[in-house]
């Protein structure tokens, strides 16, 4: 059996190296490289927008080239995450963690390399395992049942407490408050409408990936106006960075391939994912790391186990496809349909009827992941360059992206307004310190939770709840490691305060004055909101959509109250400086002018709002902040750089991807 | 017939049909927005991007896609409630998801809002459980379902396959169900024994059909992709369930329904056509815009009928 694989591995190989073929893969590594690092085009939305391309293609050029789309997509989120601290994927917000740290160091051309080697390597880890063991392991994957998707998304939560030492309590609260947000729309228990207060718009439930963008691009846009610094890092060019990434990539080369194997298993299991995968990974690197303390300061290690991980998925997710027909996540089932159209039904029947074509995609992926790197290289060098863009330009065309991404996402503009709310509001948690990552967690794991807890429940109507729930070895297994990923933190923590010395009596004192202080207030509204959900809770008309809200929200109270109660104990500080002052006033001001342009878009059409919505920040850095002299000359520059970003932004998604804009006046 | 008779009655069908012809023949002039309701790659899509190149050969000009995805396509549905009404919009929709949206109150719509054009596809539901399973035939499937607790799983609520299991429950077969959300979910649960068998649909299963017997199918008669397997008629009970796949419009003019339910049908007589969904495990069955209307109404008492059942087992 082994030779067998192996030579029908050989005989794929040389199928997959015909000239046209591999050219069609590197179109299809740079078509997913540079999607994924777009905010707003998931992989799914890439892979399915280079679908009708394939129709043309021979059926094994055709997954070639989806293979290569997947592969680079899945990779490409890390540009944006590392550069801008602005994930393009959800499988790419732990790498935003060191990421971007390693970004302000200056060293941002090391962690892009870094994260191109390590996707590289889990892309081929994921190719191997599915080549050798794709029988065994989809028969393992099928033994997660749905109290062990549970489980094991409750273990991703669990990260939460040793995200950031120091402030568990905050980042509790942050993923109480993604769970909530996930809560809105349709119930999973049966699609009726649940928080969405009569509103239609509130009926689809918030996009994740509008919530993730909103999360990052935008928060991080605004806290980078309010730095006084001209550039968003300083960054020189010190040749050899590749040569650096590389040899930082060979010296942990054990972990990494540790968890590109952990990736591949995840990504086998339907429903779970490269994000998922990641934030375990991440979080399993860092707990048994002997430095746990270097992770989210800056490490390559931090960058590079994310993205090895979410990489390997690729492999995972194919798994139970080839040896079942099950994809095994969403970019996968869109794949199915690009088989399907070729006439050709992945599964078993494929290794049967067309061994030939399964094996050449196989073995494609292996030459994909190796060409990978020559693809992302150039594209992570020209990507650098943003770099030497002054940030008054970069803010505004990030945002104005984000905005046409996250409305392409479903053709609405309510996601619009939503990503222009959320990402106003995780500014705020970034003030008070609430991270945005517990959130996005949130967010993502949310779903999962709910879905599963329900199924279970539901399922048990033919057992007994406590059996599936607690006594099945896999849920047993998944509550031991969740019971230790929260232990050990908060004991570590516990200890840290011992070593410190005892607060003196005055020091410990309560300050009712604390509480009218700003983050207090913010903390204040999250428990009256909270509160308020409780009770729209009760009046559900089912019980079962009512049970995670409950929970969400009753965490949700809790960890705002603790964190109320510890800032009585705070002592107290100091109000605003004159700086800060006028750092929230610009804020406001780019706020404003963003939300202008949204209303406008009715009357202008998209991109003419957005023209003036660039415009007008542009204007505003020159004229009022720098207190240029207003000039003609000024005036026809500043047009003509929005004019041009736009314009790109334009032909990009209108003209190429085909998306339908409103169109007021103009378009 | 005289050679007279028969001029004057050319004559009379050419100036009868002129007028309505005329306004149409100047339709299409410029692309047509395709609404889908469902993710890229799903079905609804498939179904649209199999013809898209004869679409444009029919009709002279292209299509373009919008993707309104959420609701379970309720979104779609309000999109194209309000566009406009010049047929320059259209969408890819299915049932019993119009009516349930209805009902469920997802959607603010009725049925008069939209012009049907024609059912293409047809996805039907069926009983299957997993290659291992000691279960040979809906006879054994009855058997150990009276005689133990057995878990039924379906692809969703309140879609066919979730219809299915209600009604065969309805009929006195005593089994629990649970809803998965999506095809892939449902099949691994029941590759996993995580439940002991499970109702699923044609369409999002044939590429794990060798990994399970299927036991019966919820056609009226038997489904040609699967000629030795009984359908639920057949075996005494009453249950034909399918998705039922369709272009519809905003409440068009009657010239220009007329023109694109023309165009759809030409489109789908073509031989190669019907091949090429075959082989994407799309199953045509051709309706006209009347009879799928029609087809719409009826399946409202069933829908009300089986959530209301559904929601009395609930509150138990």
């Amino acid at each position: 059996m082994e030779s067998d694989v192996f030579s029908l591995f050989i005989a794929g190989l040389l199928n997959a190296m015909t000239p046209s073929n591999l050219l069609v893969m590197i179109i299809g590594l740079a078509v997913g490289i540079i999607g994924g690092m777009l905010p707003g085009i998931a992989v799914v939305t890439a892979i399915a927008l280079f679908i009708p391309f394939t129709f043309t293609m021979s059926p094994e050029t055709a997954l070639i080239a989806l293979g290569a789309v997947y592969s680079g997509a899945t990779y490409g989120g890390a540009n944006a995450s590392i550069l801008i601290n602005t994930p393009g994927q959800p499988s790419s917000v732990m790498t935003a963690l060191d990421g971007y740290q390693l970004t302000l160091q200056g060293k941002a051309e090391e962690a892009l390399y870094a994260a191109l080697i390590a996707s590289a390597w889990g892309g081929i880890i994921g190719t191997v395992v599915l080549l050798v063991f794709f029988r065994p392991l989809a028969s393992v994957a099928l033994k997660f049942g749905s109290e062990s998707f549970f489980w094991m998304a409750i273990f991703g939560l669990t990260t939460l407490a040793a995200m950031f030492p120091g402030k568990v309590c905050k980042t509790m609260l942050a993923g109480a408050i993604g769970l909530g947000l996930s809560t809105i729309g349709l119930d999973p228990s049966g699609g009726i409408p649940r928080f969405t207060f009569g509103s239609f718009n509130l009926l689809q439930g918030f996009d994740m990936i509008v919530l993730m963008v909103a999360l990052f691009s935008i928060s991080q846009m605004l806290a980078v106006t309010e730095e006084n610094a001209d550039y968003i890092a300083k960054y020189d060019r010190v040749p050899g960075a590749f040569r650096r990434a590389w040899s930082a990539f060979v010296h942990s080369k054990l972990v990494v391939t540790v968890t590109g194997v952990a990736g591949t298993f995840i990504g086998t299991l339907p429903g779970a994912g490269g994000t998922v995968a990641s934030i375990i990974a991440y979080n399993e690197a860092k707990r048994w790391d002997k430095n746990p303390d270097r992770f989210g300061k800056g490490c390559l290690d931090g960058v590079m186990i994310p993205e090895c991980a979410n990489n390997a998925c690729v492999g995972g997710a194919l798994v139970p496809l080839m040896a079942l027909g099950i994809p095994g996540s969403s970019s996968a089932a869109v794949m199915v349909g690009g088989l399907l159209a070729q006439g050709l039904t992945p599964g078993p029947a494929m290794f049967l009827n067309n061994s030939g074509i399964a094996y050449t995609f196989i073995s494609s992926l292996f030459i994909a992941n190796v060409f990978m790197i020559a693809v992302g290289y150039i594209i992570a060098r020209v990507c650098t360059k943003i770099l030497d863009v002054p940030k008054s330009i970069i803010v505004p065309s990030v945002i104005t992206l984000s905005c046409i991404g996250a409305y392409s996402l479903r053709g609405t503009m309510f996601d619009v307004l939503v990503l222009l709310i959320a990402g106003g509001l995780a500014y705020i948690f970034l003030k008070i310190d609430l991270p945005p990552v517990g959130v996005a967690l949130g967010v993502v794991l949310g779903p999962i939770i709910e879905e599963n807890l329900l199924v279970t429940i539901s399922r048990a109507q033919a057992s007994s709840l406590a059996e599936l729930f607690l006594f099945s070895p896999l849920s047993m297994l998944f509550i031991i490691l969740s019971a230790l990923s929260l232990a050990l933190p908060l004991y570590l923590e516990h200890r840290m305060k011992r070593r410190r010395p005892m607060p003196t009596r005055s020091a410990r004192a309560i300050r009712p004055a604390n509480l009218i202080r700003f983050d207090s207030l913010c903390y204040l509204t999250i428990l009256v909101i909270c509160c308020c959900f409780i009770i729209a809770a009760g009046d559900l008309e089912k019980e079962d959509s009512a049970i995670f809200p409950y929970f969400v929200f009753g965490a949700g109270v809790f960890f705002s109250a603790l964190i109320l109660f510890q800032q009585l104990l705070e002592p107290a500080r100091e109000g605003l400086t004159p700086q800060k002052r006028h750092a929230c006033f610009v804020i406001a001001a780019y706020f404003g002018i963003a939300m202008l342009a949204y209303i406008l878009v009715e009357y202008l059409g998209f991109f003419s709002a957005m023209f003036l919505c660039m415009f007008c920040m542009l204007a505003y850095d020159q004229f009022v902040e720098k207190a240029h002299s207003v000039s003609l000359a000024r005036f026809a520059r500043l047009a003509l750089v929005s004019l041009a970003v736009i314009g790109a932004q334009y032909l990009a998604f209108t003209r190429l991807i085909g998306v339908e804009t409103p169109v007021g006046l103009f378009v | 017939m005289s050679l007279e008779k028969l001029a004057a009655l050319l004559m009379t069908v050419l100036f009868t049909a002129l007028p309505a012809a005329a306004p149409a023949a100047d339709y299409p002039t410029k692309p047509v927005r395709m609404i889908v309701g469902w993710a890229a790659g799903g079905g609804a899509d498939l179904m649209i991007r199999l013809v898209e190149k004869e679409f444009e050969q029919e009709f002279g000009q292209p299509l373009t896609f919008v993707y309104k995805t959420g609701a379970n396509g309720a979104i779609a549905a309000m999109d194209l409630k309000s566009a406009r009404k010049d047929g320059y919009t259209i969408g890819s929709y299915c049932n019993p998801h119009l009516v349930t949206n209805i009902l469920t109150k997802k959607g603010q719509y009725s049925l008069d809002d939209f012009s049907y054009l024609a059912q293409t596809a047809i996805d039907p539901a069926f009983l299957a459980v997993r290659k291992d399973s000691p279960i040979n035939s809906v006879e054994d499937f009855v058997r150990a379902a009276e005689s133990g607790k057995m878990l039924v799983g379906c692809i969703d609520y309140f879609g066919p396959t979730n219809f299915a299991a209600l009604k065969m429950h309805k009929a006195g077969i005593p089994y629990s169900m649970t809803s998965f959300g999506s095809g892939p979910k449902t099949i691994s649960a029941m590759l996993g024994g995580h439940v002991d068998a499970a109702f699923l649909m044609t369409g999002t299963s044939m590429s794990s059909i060798s990994e399970m017997k299927v036991l019966a199918i919820a056609t009226a008669e038997r489904d040609p992709m699967f000629p030795d397997v009984p359908t639920f008629r057949e075996l005494g009970y009453d249950i034909v369930n399918y998705l039922y796949r369709f272009w519809m419009a905003p409440k068009l003019r009657p010239e220009v329904e007329q023109r694109l339910a023309d165009g759809l049908r030409a489109i789908y007589d073509r031989p190669e056509v019907i091949e090429k969904n075959a082989r994407a495990g799309l199953q045509v069955q051709f309706l006209d815009g009347a009879t799928l209307r029609k087809n719409i109404e009826a399946s409202f008492a069933e829908a009300e009928e089986l959530i209301e059942y559904s929601n009395s087992l609930d509150n138990k």
